[in-house]
């Protein structure tokens, strides 16, 4: 009996032991993980980041951005602008749909258009306002003829902006700016929930996606660029859990995994298996500048001061972020300097308890006798709450002031933000496009997402003169010294900077990050 | 017995109808909205959004449509996966839920059973001890550590499986395992008690006095009536395990129904909760009919109520 219990045993082992052969990476085929399943890959309904790097296989753009954050042409192979700024000629490229169409100018006017649709209801249909009659449009305002997108024939497509807006070649890399297919859109309202009908002119074909499972793509053998486009497929797996990730990239299942858990990151970079790169996120604190105390400059300098920054960014981040002393994140380059933005500004202002407590005595609350007990929400996650227990407790010794933490669930906290309902917000800003514009138009008088309420009509009118010329060294410097005047007012309190982390095995190579965790993978390729 | 049913279905149908109308309040109450972004959607886009999905159209008419398009089958469009309908996520899911739910119940039920009776035939004896440690280890350790601990030693250190993703039996196996450890262990004990309790009757006494063996003691009467508790369980442990694996299916990403559910409560999807809602008290309604009706079967003395009875 023994006996055959034991055979049985082996037996089992030795079968069970040969099974796991597969699903480990193969050479010509990428297996990553950049996020879970999205919501939708019709680029005028997606708005998740991870959904935007799934598009950016299937879907070419007229321009692409590199490794710096300045696009490239991509489905336009000439470009040619206005001495004034507003008007752009592109000149499309012979490129094919999947489906066989030819690529035409038609088919981004369509696009365009269909983005600012109303009845689409498109959420980054806004990424396209600086187009004329783009915002009347999409407000319902004006028809889709008054909108200055036009084919002028088949290769040929004229943009003519509302002000000459110095960055608006990187937001046609923005997937709201993605093209679709005409024809395929037309034969079904679900044409994006099928691989059959999901038709791009990108470098990769969508063949197969099952929800919370599995993205399969394969190489477009017609793509234009098809030669510089090494793999053959990519598998995008679609995780919730980071655990799980974890042991798959462990594993040696994953190639490339995004966002690995903070507590692996010792010993990926130990491995030579850590990436990370500048970001363009911004977290920072929104003080409502609308009521008492808050309403006070020197109060908001006074906070700001007393802020340990590179406390918090130890003990968040294991010393990996940047700080922030201004809100214009590292990775933008100031195209008249061909400097970094933050690097050529500096920081613009800096810690210190001493100066803080002064500050607060002159504005009324010396050692923080007097100051009301001030309310601070952020959204549940384990790194807020301890961004916010550490400032808490910073504030608390350095001010005397008393701050009470609340913590709400996502939408609960998006709700109370809106509604100004606590005197601290901890927020946080990814960039939009590679302009500083995105960051320093979040505190514009009445600004959607000017949480804090920050107003100041001189801050207000650089920003405006930086919108409407398209002269780069105007605008740079009018940037910079609206910067200065946040600052100087502490409209916002930075805190730190963003970065992108990920887990990379070693021969995977060629892959692109233009500085927003936006990878692309159409380049890249296994030693 | 078909009067009964009825009469089981039509109450079924009102619980059911409650159900809808008070989470259809419950929703429009909570802060936040399906559109509540991280960066404030400008005016005219909310407003273009909120049209297309007819929020802005008084609530009792959005309640009436509602149940116009539920007496159709048609449980609306999912207002975060653009271009979804509920019934397609719903349709996509719930096979996969259901095959990894039913075969841990399966699991759960043949091995818990005869682990419940062995226990209860040695109780105090050894085989008793070891099963009682590791059922109250089953109770106690939750789904989701197991399922992490298996994913460590079986697919990472041993090799012997693969991580994650469903297909063959392969990727089953962990899952499955997983999801059945606790509900086995529930199953055990409960069997072991019932059967305990059935062994000191007299009527089992009086069966060996009459001469019958162990084995037809045991089968014919002793197990039927210890699995009465373990009935009733099963019902609401089915409806609990299908939909409920949530954690399961996100640590192994399984195509199931069960992150519809909870992720659509933080994205404000309020015609996919509604819909979750729905399918999820179907079942659990459905499921306690059917244990009703099974009942009788294993012990006569229960009767289905009659007009004479309540």
């Amino acid at each position: 009996m023994k006996k055959t219990v034991a055979l049985i045993l082996i037996g089992l082992t030795i079968f069970l032991g040969g099974c796991n052969k597969e699903k480990k990476s193969t050479k010509d085929v990428l297996h990553a993980f950049v996020g879970s399943d999205t919501e939708s890959l019709d680029p005028a309904k997606c708005s998740s980041a991870h959904g935007h790097m799934y598009g950016q296989c299937i879907y070419e753009p007229l321009a692409v951005l590199n490794e710096k954050g300045v696009p490239q042409l991509a489905a336009a192979d000439k470009c040619d602008i206005s001495p004034d700024g507003l008007t752009y000629t592109f000149h499309i490229r012979d490129n094919k749909w999947q489906n066989g169409d030819p690529v035409t100018a038609k088919d981004f006017e369509y696009s365009w258009k269909r983005t600012l649709n109303p009845e689409t209801g498109s959420t980054y249909a806004y990424m396209l306002y600086p187009i004329k009659g783009a915002e009347e449009y999409n407000s319902g305002k004006v028809a889709a003829d008054a909108l200055g997108v036009k084919a002028l024939d088949d290769r040929t497509l004229q943009v003519i902006l509302k002000a000459p807006t110095g960055y608006f070649l990187g937001i046609c890399a923005h997937q709201a700016a993605f093209p679709v297919n005409p024809r395929t859109v037309a034969a079904g309202s679900d044409w994006a929930t099928k691989v059959e009908t999901l038709i791009g002119n990108g470098p990769f074909i969508i063949k197969k996606w099952v929800h919370n499972n599995k993205i399969s793509m394969v190489k477009n053998n017609d793509y234009w660029d098809k030669d510089k486009v090494k793999f053959n497929g990519i598998e995008f797996y679609l995780l919730d859990s980071d655990v799980t990730a974890d042991a798959m990239f462990d594993n040696g299942e994953l190639d490339f995994e995004v966002a690995p858990n903070q507590s692996r990151w010792d010993l990926l970079a130990k491995a030579g298996k850590l990436y990370e790169h500048a970001s363009i996120k911004l977290t920072y604190y929104a003080l409502d500048n609308g009521r008492p105390p808050f309403n006070n400059p020197k109060v908001r300098q006074a906070f700001a001061k007393a802020i340990d920054r590179s406390k918090m960014v130890k003990a968040l981040t294991r010393d990996k972020f940047p700080i922030a002393y201004g809100i214009v994140p590292y990775g933008l380059i100031n195209p008249s300097t061909n400097q970094d933005f933050r690097q050529e500004a500096g920081a613009l202002f800096s810690e210190s308890v001493g100066e803080a407590k002064k500050l607060l005595a002159e504005a009324g609350y010396k050692d923080g006798k007097g100051f009301p007990t001030v309310t601070l929400v952020y959204n549940t996650r384990e790194e807020n709450k301890k961004a916010a227990e550490l400032l808490q407790e910073m504030i608390r010794k350095n001010l005397g002031i008393n701050i009470e933490i609340h913590n709400q669930e996502w939408k609960v906290y998006q709700d109370s933000k809106q509604r100004r309902v606590y005197d601290i917000s901890q927020c946080f800003w990814a960039g939009d496009y590679f302009d500083p514009m995105t960051f320093l138009d979040l505190v514009m008088t009445n600004g959607g997402n000017n949480y804090g309420v920050y107003s100041n009509p001189e801050f207000d009118r650089l920003l405006q003169a930086a919108q409407n010329t398209g002269d780069q060294k105007v605008r740079m410097e009018a940037m910079h010294q609206a910067e200065k005047i946040l600052m100087d007012d502490m409209g916002v309190v930075p805190i730190l900077f963003g970065k992108n982390m990920a887990a990379v095995q070693p021969k995977l190579k060629g892959f692109i990050n233009p500085g927003n965790g936006s990878y692309s993978f159409k380049y890249a390729y296994k030693e | 017995m078909l009067e009964f049913v009825v009469k089981r279905i039509l109450n079924g149908l009102m619980v059911l109808w409650l159900i809808i109308t008070l989470t259809f309040m419950l929703l429009r109450l909570m802060p936040g909205g399906p559109f509540t972004m991280d960066r404030k959607l400008p005016p005219a886009i909310l407003k273009n959004l909120e049209t297309k999905y007819k929020l802005n159209d008084p609530l009792i008419v959005q309640y009436c449509d509602y149940f116009k398009g539920l007496f159709r089958g048609d449980l609306g469009p999912s207002f975060k996966y653009e271009d979804r309908t509920v019934n397609s996520i719903i349709a996509d899911g719930a096979p996969v839920s259901f095959q990894l739910g039913i075969k841990s119940v399966l699991l759960s039920l043949l091995l818990g059973i005869p682990a419940g009776v062995i226990s209860a035939l040695k109780h105090g004896k050894w085989q008793d001890r070891i099963l009682s440690l590791v059922t109250v280890a089953g109770i106690a350790i939750p789904g989701f550590i197991v399922a992490s601990l298996l994913m460590i030693v079986l697919a990472l250190k041993l090799n012997l499986l693969p991580t994650a993703m469903w297909g063959g039996w392969k990727y089953q196996v962990m899952p499955i395992l997983a999801l059945s450890l606790g509900p086995m262990a529930v199953i055990t004990r409960l069997t072991r008690t019932s059967m305990l309790d059935v062994l000191g009757q007299d009527y089992i006494k009086l069966a060996y006095a009459k001469g019958l063996s162990d084995y037809t003691v045991l089968w014919k009467h002793a197990l039927p009536n210890s699995l009465i508790p373990v009935v009733t369980i099963t019902g609401p442990l089915i409806a609990g395990i299908v939909t409920g694996s949530f954690v399961i299916e996100s640590i192994f990403a399984i195509p199931g129904v069960g992150k519809a559910f909870v992720t659509s409560i933080y994205n404000r999807d309020y015609t996919l909760i509604l819909g979750m809602t729905i399918f999820y008290s179907a079942l659990l309604i459905f499921l306690n009919i059917v244990v009703d009706i099974i009942y009788p079967l294993l012990d006569p003395r229960i009767t289905m109520l009659t007009k004479k009875e309540a």
